[in-house]
């Protein structure tokens, strides 16, 4: 439960940032990897709706093409052999499909510096988000 | 997939599709409640944050103004110390005088006094203000006196700079020029100006104004340096004249 409420806290607190780093949809990419699918789905349309009402163009978009992706990517899941590479191939699919979809849906300008700061951030926040979920803490 | 997964999924696409199908006002105004409910943690975050950053910018702002400040106080001290040694001198008294009018065809180039030859005024006594140089007196009345000032057309007079040492004339054209200056010479903009005292009217050491352009004129020899005088002529309300000492002095 105190995971689920870091995940939203994390999402409010990296919503601000996400023009530059978009950090709030490595964390939706990192909780249905690692989370129950329930929870991945619902958290995904709260990760779109508040970047729908933060960065407002069209209420209800980024919410429906992240639940589309992440009920692709929780069947996709059990076929994966998750590694590294496989990790941050999918993740760069994943982004790329959802930025591909929101320019076709609301024409949101592709920015290819947000795209790599977001690639190359995939890591780093991966491994924090690991250290915390997994903490001695977070398993009392 | 389980049950409860699919009617999750199903619901949530539901919700997200819905919006779509409104209209545009109403889109908008569930948007500004959703929005003012969903993003209110977000929304303190951010203004905190810009609260913050334009803190930063003006506590930057202000820094650099205070600095300023404090070096035009420096700056200002030193000149009014300058001023009192040079002007509160044995050689010279200084008479204050209110200026009682103004010359309405010429408004800044004359200026008239309240004081007059029965107050010790004579012909080409220099005037001053607290703020540096005015002018001459150009005429002396018994009770009153004329004033020609540094903006009046063609008013001249030896200038140097203090920071390079670089004498000349200051002299009222369309502006007030610093002329002699060679093409060479290494002037600067904000240079200060002051008399040289090569004159037999006007003491060294009176602040006459500060360079605020430089321009490469067409003269082969020298180029155009433009000074801002330091007095306001159109605002002052009243001057100092200088005397010499000697010719106040009871019995003179």
């Amino acid at each position: 439960m105190l995971r689920y409420l870091l995940y939203v806290v994390a999402l409010y607190i990296t919503i601000p940032f996400s023009s530059s780093v978009d950090v709030a949809m490595i964390i939706a990419f990192f909780v249905i990897i690692e989370e129950d699918s329930r929870f991945a789905l619902a958290y995904a349309f709260l990760a779109g709706l508040i970047t729908d009402l933060y960065f407002p163009v069209r209420l209800g978009i980024s919410s429906l093409i992240n639940i589309v992706l992440t009920q692709s990517l929780i069947v996709l899941k059990k076929y994966l052999v998750l590694n590294p590479l496989t990790t941050i191939a999918t993740f760069i699919v994943f982004y790329f499909v959802r930025t591909a979809l929101l320019n076709i849906f609301i024409a949101s300008p592709i920015s290819l510096v947000q795209i790599s700061c977001t690639i190359l951030a995939f890591f780093p926040t991966l491994f924090i988000l690991k250290r915390i979920v997994r903490g001695p803490w977070m398993k009392k | 997939m389980r049950r409860q997964q699919i009617i999750l999924f199903v619901l949530l696409l539901v919700v997200s599709i819905v919006p779509h199908f409104l209209s545009e006002g109403t889109n908008l105004v569930v948007s500004r409640n959703i929005s003012w409910l969903v993003l209110f943690p977000v929304r303190i975050t951010t203004n905190l944050f810009e609260y913050l950053t334009i803190s930063a910018t003006r506590i930057e702002r202000l820094e650099i103004l205070v600095t300023q400040i404090q070096l035009e106080n420096a700056l200002l001290k030193d000149r009014l110390d300058s001023d009192t040694t040079t002007l509160e001198s044995e050689e010279h008294v200084l008479l204050k005088a209110t200026v009682i009018g103004r010359d309405p065809l010429n408004i800044n180039g004359y200026l008239h006094i309240d004081k007059g030859t029965n107050h010790g005024v004579t012909a080409n006594q220099p005037a001053v203000s607290v703020y540096g140089f005015v002018g001459k007196v150009k005429h002396a009345g018994p009770l009153s006196s004329i004033v020609e000032t540094v903006e009046n057309y063609g008013f001249t007079v030896s200038a140097i700079d203090v920071n390079t040492g670089i004498h000349g004339m200051i002299r009222k054209k369309e502006n007030l020029m610093f002329l002699y200056v060679r093409r060479n010479d290494q002037i600067s903009v904000g240079d200060s100006i002051m008399t040289s005292g090569m004159s037999e009217i006007f003491p060294k050491g009176i602040l006459i104004g500060t360079v605020h352009a430089i321009s490469e004129s067409d003269n082969m020899f020298f180029k155009d340096v433009y000074v801002t005088p330091a007095a306001p002529i159109n605002r002052l309300v009243s001057t100092y004249i200088i005397q010499s000492r000697i010719s106040v002095r009871p019995g003179n």
